[in-house]
């Protein structure tokens, strides 16, 4: 490899400049192994909706007023009032990033939000008056921070951030002891136990001492009563805390420990010396992100995080036996997600990353090109609901996929070697060309609108005597026209399924298609194969008259459409107002709710998109788009809009 | 027995169900005062969402009853009304396809069935459904009575959620009377005779049994 002197400097730089970045950053204070962190950039979403424009709206006003007379003292709802019109009077810096994370350390798992200080001293103010004589009695002072515990709150400061903690305590299975392998037999001596035998000179009887005092007693209550009356009891001075949570000292001691390590930065390294991390974040610049790492999950799954609270069921049992095929997909796994608000867009981009193993099934997975013959098959009109289409390589994913099942059933002990070797004689008659050659592995699902079709169905009819007669009727009704399509490879052999149907009459030929009735419905589905694609339709048009040449061009899928389906392994698409106008019958607002609701989310929102790229390098990478009508404005403020009409519709269409 | 249903409906139909079912009464009466008797579940409209919750096995709290446990239900009825003096012949019948259910007896008199009607609400006492004190039918000579009297729910059925109401209100209780001689009047305004003057059939739905703004009393009477 050429790496000239210039490549070195410019490389340099911008490693230095990402440090800088990245020491300037909170999430220096993140430990790497933290399995879920979410970052809020508070200064992105200041210059999409700025707090001031926010306190406008009326859903935050009601939030404000049931916040404010939340708390518990005065002091607390005077300090939550001021914090939520003006965190910086409070010594908080909100144009800056936050940080929430959680760790699981020992019995505890840690919860930490980390913030920019804007003011000390306005801080410390801001908490001795919300603390009021607590602040002094229970405040710390570490060197270079401060910490303030009491009960179950928790929080350290220092010039440079604020850290609120909390901790729950995990009771793993573990510790409540195991007995091993073996069952215990209560019956027999176990190897190296004496039996225990009692003599009958061993077993003393006891005799009954307070017999005749249980007598006395039952005689006099009256007496008993009176005796047991206490006087002049010092009453302990009222302690909202002690009687609300229970002070564990333990956990309070655990908590600040787990202060101190993060304040100091006393672990081995931080989120930001993740490579992946660093990818994900590099991608771009979101407004919420989420990282998450599966490895705490699948700790979870081994017993070690309590199982989520299944510890010891059969749920619980069943999760562990299964670790070790979990960790050949799972080990080594981030989920990168980050929220963005664009104008006119609303979009959640994801990053999976996983082990090699699982990259190279993916990689192979989705190498696949989309059959363009579909489009001849999907009306794309200006009724269209939807679609749903995703596209495997058959052959490279049963390859690769036969490799992680290969891992996974060693690993799994409960399977382990004989499953495997069975695995291995079934691939005898498994032929994956085959198999890559009836099914080609994609499928498309299309929701083209509503049309009138014909359904049979069986009614009743009286006679003359009142005798129920049942009759076959043809009834009309409005269904959604739904088509789904299948690329396969051997014609001949596909015959030999439909044969099969043929033959048992589930399905009739009608010239080049099928005909099937679904039972119970009496609605009928029609089946063709043309060119390479299965076409299944409940549409008998599409397959008596459109077989040949399909769709006029201005009718089919637009070409963003045959855009998103190339370049992804799958795709779903939601026209939200054609949905909704067509399931509420396209009839102006008859003044219920639920239309109202429908007809306010119909106009918000024009559809929602969601990818898959099949192109994947160092992680799979999936999209989705929430599209509003609005092009122009910024989408966080179309959506506080929309939550703010919903809230006005919610209490009665008063405004505060 | 509608009084008892009606309860039941009331009780626990409407936590299960969320389309309109039937229940119909189908009396085919002879001139010696002997007949028959078909009571049939019509479910089938419900049947989609039937089927799932027997899957699930527990619907809102409420545990369904799976298909042996009704069979054995419906065993019951059967023996219970078999052991019934006057009673000649009992059938029932499951279609769990469609979710139809029927119960046939032939009795020898009028007697028979009212006795068997209140066998049955007596096994209904374990559903915490009153039992049935008064006789349901009377047959003499020229007049056939359905007797009604259950007293109306309306709170209870105020009080139920709106969709289950709904469910109610298009749920139906439909008696169909077949005799011998032709009929001459029905003292039930909305009760249909038959073309050939045989047959009466009367159909109310499940809320107006309940609120009591319906009922299925009805007297018939006969041409000589």
């Amino acid at each position: 490899m050429n790496f000239s002197k210039k490549q070195f400097t410019v490389s340099l730089l911008l490693l230095a400049c990402f440090q800088l970045s990245i020491a300037q950053n909170l999430i220096q204070y993140v430990p790497s192994d933290a399995p879920v962190v979410m970052s809020v950039n508070l200064d992105q979403l200041n210059k999409k909706v700025s707090l001031d424009e926010l306190k406008q709206f009326d859903f935050y006003q009601g939030m404000l007023k049931e916040l404010r007379t939340g708390g518990e003292t005065e002091a607390e709802k005077a300090y939550v009032k001021k914090f939520l019109e003006s965190p910086s009077e409070v010594g908080f810096n909100m144009l800056q990033p936050f940080h929430f994370f959680m760790q699981k350390e020992g019995d505890y798992t840690y919860y930490a939000v980390i913030m920019k200080m804007g003011d000390q001293t306005k801080y410390e103010a801001g908490l001795k008056e919300f603390k009021l004589e607590q602040y002094i009695a229970n405040l710390t002072d570490n060197g270079n921070y401060k910490f303030w515990s009491h009960g179950d709150e928790a929080y350290a400061w220092n010039d440079e951030i604020i850290l609120n903690i909390w901790a729950d305590k995990t009771y793993s299975y573990n510790d409540w002891g195991s007995v091993g392998e073996e069952e215990f037999n209560w019956e027999e001596p176990q190897n190296g136990e004496e039996e225990i035998v009692f003599e009958d000179s061993d077993i003393i009887e006891m005799e009954p001492a307070e017999e005749e005092m249980v007598e006395e007693e039952m005689e006099s209550p009256e007496e008993q009563i009176e005796e047991l009356v206490f006087e002049d009891v010092p009453v302990e001075p009222y302690d909202p805390y002690f009687e609300n949570n229970f002070v564990d000292e333990e956990k309070k001691m655990a908590v600040a420990e787990f202060t101190k390590k993060i304040m100091n930065k006393e672990f081995p390294s931080n989120l930001a010396a993740n490579a992946k991390y660093r990818t994900a974040v590099a991608n771009a610049a979101s407004d919420v992100h989420t990282w998450v790492d599966y490895s705490y999950f699948l700790d979870a799954m081994k017993g070690g995080n309590g199982s989520f609270g299944m510890a010891g069921s059969e749920a619980a049992m069943m999760m562990q036996s299964m670790t070790g095929m979990m960790d050949v997909f799972y080990s080594d796994a981030f989920l990168s997600m980050g929220l963005n608000f664009q104008d006119g867009k609303m979009v959640i981009s994801t990053d999976m990353f996983f082990n090699q193993d699982m990259m190279r099934f993916y990689k192979g997975a989705l190498d696949a090109k989309f059959n363009k013959k579909f489009l001849r098959y999907v009306d794309g009109g200006d009724q269209l609901f939807g679609y749903y289409y995703f596209n495997l390589n058959v052959k490279k994913s049963i390859d690769e996929g036969k490799v992680l099942m290969h891992k996974a059933l060693l690993s799994t002990p409960e399977f382990g070697q004989m499953a495997d070797d069975a695995m291995k004689i079934l691939g005898i008659f498994i032929d994956e060309d085959a198999i890559a050659n009836l099914m080609k592995g994609d499928l498309l699902l299309s929701v083209s609108g509503m049309k009138m079709m014909e359904f049979t169905q069986t009614t009743y009819d009286f006679d003359d005597d009142f005798n129920m007669i049942p009759k076959d009727t043809t009834v009309v009704k409005k269904m959604p026209v739904v088509t789904m399509l299948a690329s396969y490879g051997s014609q001949e052999d596909i015959m030999k399924f439909i044969d099969l149907g043929i033959h048992s009459e589930v399905i009739k030929r009608e010239g080049n298609y099928f005909k099937m009735t679904i039972p119970d419905m009496g609605a009928d589905v029609y089946m063709a194969l043309k060119d390479g694609v299965m076409i299944f339709t409940n549409d008998q048009n599409l397959v008596v008259n459109k077989l040949d040449k399909g769709y006029k061009g201005k009718q089919r899928l637009t070409k963003k459409h045959r855009k998103l389906m190339c370049e992804n392994s799958s795709v779903f698409f939601w026209d939200i107002p054609n949905t909704l106008y067509a399931v509420g019958g396209e009839s102006p607002s008859t003044g219920d709710p639920a239309t109202a609701y429908l007809e306010m989310f119909a106009k918000q929102f024009d559809n929602i998109e969601l990818s898959s790229s099949k192109k994947v390098g160092e992680s799979v990478k999936s999209k989705i788009d929430f599209n509003f009508t609005n092009k122009g404005t910024n989408s966080l403020e179309q959506f506080f809009n929309f939550v703010n009409d919903l809230y006005i519709e919610f209490i009665g269409g008063a405004r505060i | 027995m509608e009084k008892n249903i009606s309860k039941l409906i009331l009780l626990i139909i409407p936590i299960l169900f969320t389309s309109c079912f039937e229940i119909r009464e189908e009396v085919n009466m002879k001139a010696d005062g002997s007949g028959e008797v078909m009571v049939v579940f019509d479910l089938s409209k419900s049947k989609g969402k039937l089927k799932q919750y027997m899957k699930m096995e527990k619907v809102e709290n409420y545990r369904v009853p799976s298909e042996p446990e009704i069979e054995t239900y419906l065993l019951t009825i059967k023996n219970t009304i078999r052991g019934v003096s006057g009673i000649n012949y009992t059938e029932t019948k499951s279609d769990w396809s469609n979710f139809i259910f029927n119960v046939t007896a032939r009795f020898d008199n009028i007697d028979a069935l009212n006795k068997a009607i209140l066998r049955i609400a007596d096994q209904l006492k374990n559903m915490d459904i009153p039992p049935i004190m008064e006789a349901n039918f009377k047959y003499e000579k020229n007049r056939f009575n359905r007797l009604f009297d259950y007293p109306p729910k309306p709170q209870e059925f105020a009080q139920l959620p709106s969709m289950q109401r709904f469910m109610l209100e298009s749920s139906n209780a439909i008696s169909i009377y077949r005799f011998e001689k032709k009929v001459r009047d029905v003292s039930h305004e909305k009760a249909m005779v038959s073309p050939s003057g045989k047959a009466v059939m009367l159909k109310v739905s499940l809320a107006d049994l309940v609120t009591g703004k319906g009922t299925l009393a009805n007297s018939i009477s006969f041409e000589n």
